[in-house]
């Protein structure tokens, strides 16, 4: 085993024209230890978003723990560390606790990973956190908020690159990838195909091992009150006025119940999407509305991996209509919402889509249709990534 | 003669010890595509986007111009702004301010220097209904601007441990227009793959 210093910058050298890998040309060193830096600047370096969320403007919590937020995280063969970023501030409310709010991070049905104190009506800020060698296997990501003055506007989980001028060993990750060591291509050297492996496969190990979100769909959940507001409000009928909504206490926008009616129902006065939650299925006219929509710009033809959370009736199914022609169904996660804290069942399916366009990519819930907010879906997450 | 193993699967069973550095039978071997799939995948991670569900309210307000976070890959100095919409009227954009450390980050603030406005008027028909509208049926979004970040926009946070950018948009629409999603595409200046952006 060695050591590396990764270089810290991306070089362009043309080997072509300047180091001679042409036919009937000597390979020079140089080259070879400049892909050698780039391959180990891609190991280090490789990496961008696994899951982001907005909420405008806040999503408050209440004045018991919620789940505010889940966040599927895919699998990484390579454990690689994560970093986590909240954007969370306190408002004045009229009613309820005032005491500090507690943030939290915590793996769903596990452990916590990181906790913060909000203090009452504290100014905007974020709130963050590293996420250390995370499960290989595909976990949940939840956020929950114990306190109703404090509101979360948005969040970003993305995997951690390594720090300029670490060093790190060439013994090869889980996946496979294993940094070059350039002393060994030195003009002195024999030049081993074990050496010029590590430069030939990294890349694909690299982009195999490393997915990458390509969307976020994540409203916020509220497990525990969501279905109370709605039947405080409607009566148990989705077309019910609206009322009373945490607008009043909290002086902020409510995102429960008034957005289902904006964009759900005919007669109301917006079509905000930002809780994909609705009736199952085409209405009695026979038009069937998309519950969302979301843009997806795949640069290459491609195959993805799209991760649902979709609370439904039995029967019901979620269409993801991702590119043109690219139709993905889902079943159902649950009948029910999770427990708070717990994992929920996320379902996973893959799908290879176009590439080269940019796309109003829809969301659809099919099944047996009916206003009562019982038979509601609540699509609590979508995610679709690379691989 | 051994013959370089391209295969996906790790081998290092065939070291060619005896073989000089500029053996001729290795260079007919080494495609230049080695270089490019080099390059294949940081043009692949840079291009990742995300794209979130947000309404940006019709407040027709900087002041409360809804923030939304994003993580920059590594490469990439170029970001599209694209979205969905409907009513008339315009969508304004910005990219909020920078602050060294990610702890004492203060919330973003409305940059009026850096507006990008774009009028939705030609992109979604008369809204009459309560039906969403969007802006294509699937072919092409019109709806985006390019928009090339500077450093100053963009915060490099956790330099004890880590380094990694991340950025703010802050968005808002006038009065009569309703955002529902917002999407960040992702993307080199110039690249041998791909230098259209």
């Amino acid at each position: 085993m060695g050591t590396i210093t990764p270089v810290t910058t991306y070089s362009g050298v043309d080997l072509v024209a300047s180091e001679g890998v042409a036919v009937g040309k000597q390979i020079g060193a140089a080259g070879l230890q400049s892909v050698a830096a780039n391959s180990n600047y891609c190991g280090m370096q490789y990496s961008g978003p696994l899951a982001s969320f907005s909420w405008s403007p806040t999503a408050p919590g209440f004045d018991t723990n919620e789940d505010m937020v889940e966040l599927y995280v895919p699998a990484d063969i390579d454990r690689r560390d994560l970093w986590l970023v909240i954007f969370a501030q306190s408002k004045t409310v009229l009613s309820g606790s005032t005491a500090s709010a507690t943030l939290t991070a915590k793996v769903a049905g596990g452990s916590s990973l990181n906790t913060w104190s909000i203090a009452y009506e504290a100014a905007a800020a974020c709130y963050d956190c590293s996420v250390s060698s995370p499960s290989a296997s595909a976990w949940t990501l939840s956020i929950q908020l114990d306190k109703k003055h404090a509101q979360i506007t948005g969040g970003i989980l993305f995997r951690k690159m390594t720090k300029s001028g670490d060093t790190v060993d060439d013994t090869p990750r889980a996946s496979g990838f294993r940094f070059a060591t350039a002393a060994e291509l030195a003009a002195t050297e024999p030049l081993t195909d074990e050496m010029v492996n590590r430069l030939v496969t990294n890349p694909q190990k690299l982009y195999d091992a490393t997915p990458l979100s390509h969307c976020s769909i994540l409203p916020a959940i509220r497990t525990n009150t969501m279905a109370q507001n709605v039947a405080a409000l409607g009566g148990g009928s989705a077309t019910g006025a609206i009322g009373l909504s945490w607008l009043d206490e909290t002086g902020m926008h409510s995102w429960a119940v008034n957005d289902f009616r904006k964009f759900s129902f005919s007669g109301g006065t917006s079509r905000k999407l930002d809780g994909p939650h609705g009736p199952i299925g085409a209405w009695a006219d026979g038009s069937h509305r998309e519950v969302c929509a979301f843009i997806f710009a795949p640069r290459y033809d491609q195959t993805v991996t799209v991760a649902s959370h979709f609370i439904a009736p039995t029967g019901s199914t979620l269409r993801i209509e991702l590119t043109e022609g690219v139709k993905v169904t889902m079943p159902i996660s649950s009948t029910t919402f999770p427990a708070v804290g717990a994992a929920p069942t996320w379902r996973t399916a893959t799908a290879d889509v176009l590439g080269g366009k940019i796309y109003a990519a829809r969301v659809y819930f099919d099944g047996t249709h009916s206003e009562d907010w019982d038979d509601w879906g609540f699509l609590l997450g979508l995610q679709v990534f690379n691989g | 003669m051994k013959t370089l193993n391209n295969s996906i699967a790790w081998d290092t069973a065939n070291a060619l010890e005896a073989d000089p550095i500029a053996h001729g039978s290795i260079a007919e071997a080494w495609p230049i595509a080695l270089a490019d799939a080099l390059q294949v995948a940081l043009v692949r991670g840079a291009m990742t986007h995300y794209s979130a569900v947000v309404g940006l309210d019709n407040r027709n307000d900087s002041a409360k111009a809804t923030p939304i976070p994003f993580h920059v890959p590594p490469m990439v100095d170029r970001i599209r702004v694209a979205f969905l919409a409907a009513g008339s009227g315009s969508v304004y954009f910005s990219f909020g301010q920078t602050q060294e450390t990610i702890g004492s980050l203060s919330a973003p603030a409305w940059d009026s220097g850096d507006v990008i406005t774009v009028d939705v008027d030609t992109l979604v028909t008369a809204d009459t209904t309560d039906e969403p509208i969007y802006a294509n049926t699937g072919s092409g979004i019109e709806c985006q601007r390019l928009h090339v970040c500077t450093d100053a926009q963009l915060i490099t946070v956790g330099a004890s441990s880590s380094t990694h950018t991340i950025g703010w948009l802050l968005g808002y629409s006038s009065a009569a227009v309703t955002v529902s999603a917002v999407a960040l595409l992702f993307s080199r200046s110039a690249t041998t793959l791909d230098g259209a952006v």
